[in-house]
């Protein structure tokens, strides 16, 4: 009965996250939720909305919390302040305004019913302005509330991270290789994807290479030499695995 | 009549495009975390022999600036100088963001250590309390622990002359 009480309050609490996590704006990626998110500011959040739902908190109190830290730009959907009272009532006085005009003009070819006869081609211009407004303004108002949703199209990048089948390491690994050119340092990120390559296919060698030299880097030697040590045994040429050997005695010369 | 709607468009886009333009300030600047007090928080030092590296610093005396920073982090390098020339005015207090204590202190080594004292939050878990979005981020905070500037990216000489500098000098006065 615990156990199954424990289950229950798990999937609630995680279903509620979810809920959250939809609503909030991953601040430094473009226009996506943190929930479709792997950066660790994404992932920050997330574990801060899980501790917070752990300790009792409800949904008001979470996302009142994270917008007096972060500001109303993290909400994905702008609350209705004095601020933006603008953007959410334009649009509907923008509508009554045109279908004001519309009715207008409507009565004014229908009551005269000679002038509407003699200036034939007139009118037809008039049903063709209006009809064209009409069309604009449905266009207008279209982008105006989806163009928040097209940014979220097509992540390649982000997707990736959540595929796990052996096709993918080669994207992981193009992946982890452009990181590499932008970061100058191992940056967290490389070192968690080379970490995910691994965890599929834990013989991989760019992969190993890498991890063996980090962990070199920040002093952790054992783990250094758990990486090396499965690369050298995942190597079946020898003129590589010499290379790798010698490249690996200059790495560990240089630190001492 | 049938040139209202066009007018009145015209008008609205004009009405959209010049608060476009003449809008000033630098996005960076985050306006509404001003004012509040800075939650509480511990963590663990760089250098063993300072203290824990808390939150009671800063509801001290004096002002102080805390900038958060990383060595995986470009831009913290490039902000460094004006880093340097900030803290003969104010106490200068770091947090290291996502990032190995080791390389945080070969990193500090290298560039010259400008902090009076450095916390580190390995693994980002105090992030979130704090209001840090990523690096590098700068706070200005005053005695009492109150919020009087938030800049993200890296300082340059603009910031600190038009912003940083002018609220500490106003302070003294």
């Amino acid at each position: 009965m615990i156990i199954l009480f424990l289950l229950l309050r798990r999937k609630k609490i995680k279903d509620t996250l979810k809920d959250i996590a939809r609503d909030i704006r991953c601040l430094v990626c473009e226009n996506q939720s943190i929930l479709e998110s792997d950066t660790d500011f994404a992932i920050n959040i997330k574990n801060y909305i899980l501790e917070s739902l752990e300790k009792g908190l409800n949904r008001n109190e979470i996302i009142d919390f994270l917008s007096s830290r972060y500001g109303d730009f993290i909400l994905l959907s702008p609350p209705v302040s004095k601020y933006t009272i603008l953007l959410w009532v334009l649009p509907v006085i923008v509508f009554l305004f045109l279908l004001f005009i519309i009715i207008n003009n409507k009565n004014n070819y229908l009551t005269k019913k000679e002038t509407k006869q003699i200036n034939i081609i007139k009118t037809d211009k008039k049903k063709f302005l209006v009809w064209s407004f009409l069309f604009s303004f449905l266009l207008v108002t279209a982008i105006y509330y989806n163009i928040g949703n097209w940014g979220m199209a097509d992540y390649p990048q982000q997707k990736i991270l959540y595929l796990d089948s052996k096709k993918n390491i080669d994207k992981l690994l193009y992946t982890a290789r452009s990181w590499r050119e932008i970061d100058e340092f191992e940056s967290p990120r490389i070192v968690k994807i080379n970490q995910q390559i691994l965890s599929i296919d834990k013989n991989n060698v760019e992969a190993n290479w890498f991890m063996a030299i980090h962990n070199l880097e920040i002093g952790n030697i054992d783990q250094a030499y758990k990486y090396y040590n499965s690369l050298i045994n995942s190597i079946n040429d020898l003129e590589t695995k010499k290379v790798l050997v010698e490249q690996w005695k200059d790495l560990l010369n240089s630190k001492k | 009549m049938k040139y209202i709607p066009f007018l009145v468009l015209l008008l609205i886009s004009i009405l959209i495009t010049s608060a476009m333009l003449l809008k000033k300030d630098d996005n960076n600047i985050q306006n509404y975390i001003i004012g509040t007090k800075i939650s509480e928080f511990e963590l663990p030092s760089l250098y063993e022999k300072d203290d824990k590296f808390n939150s009671k610093i800063f509801h001290s005396n004096g002002w102080k600036v805390l900038n958060v920073f990383a060595s995986w982090c470009q831009q913290c390098k490039s902000e460094h100088k004006y880093l340097k020339k900030l803290s003969k005015i104010i106490p200068l207090y770091g947090i290291a963001y996502n990032d190995n204590p080791i390389k945080t202190k070969r990193f500090l080594d290298k560039m010259g250590n400008v902090y009076s004292s450095v916390g580190i939050d390995e693994h980002g878990n105090n992030a979130v309390l704090i209001g840090i979005s990523g690096v590098p981020e700068t706070y200005l905070i005053d005695g009492q622990g109150i919020i009087r500037f938030k800049y993200l990216g890296a300082l340059d000489d603009k910031v600190l002359d038009d912003y940083i500098i002018p609220i500490i000098e106003e302070k003294k006065d």
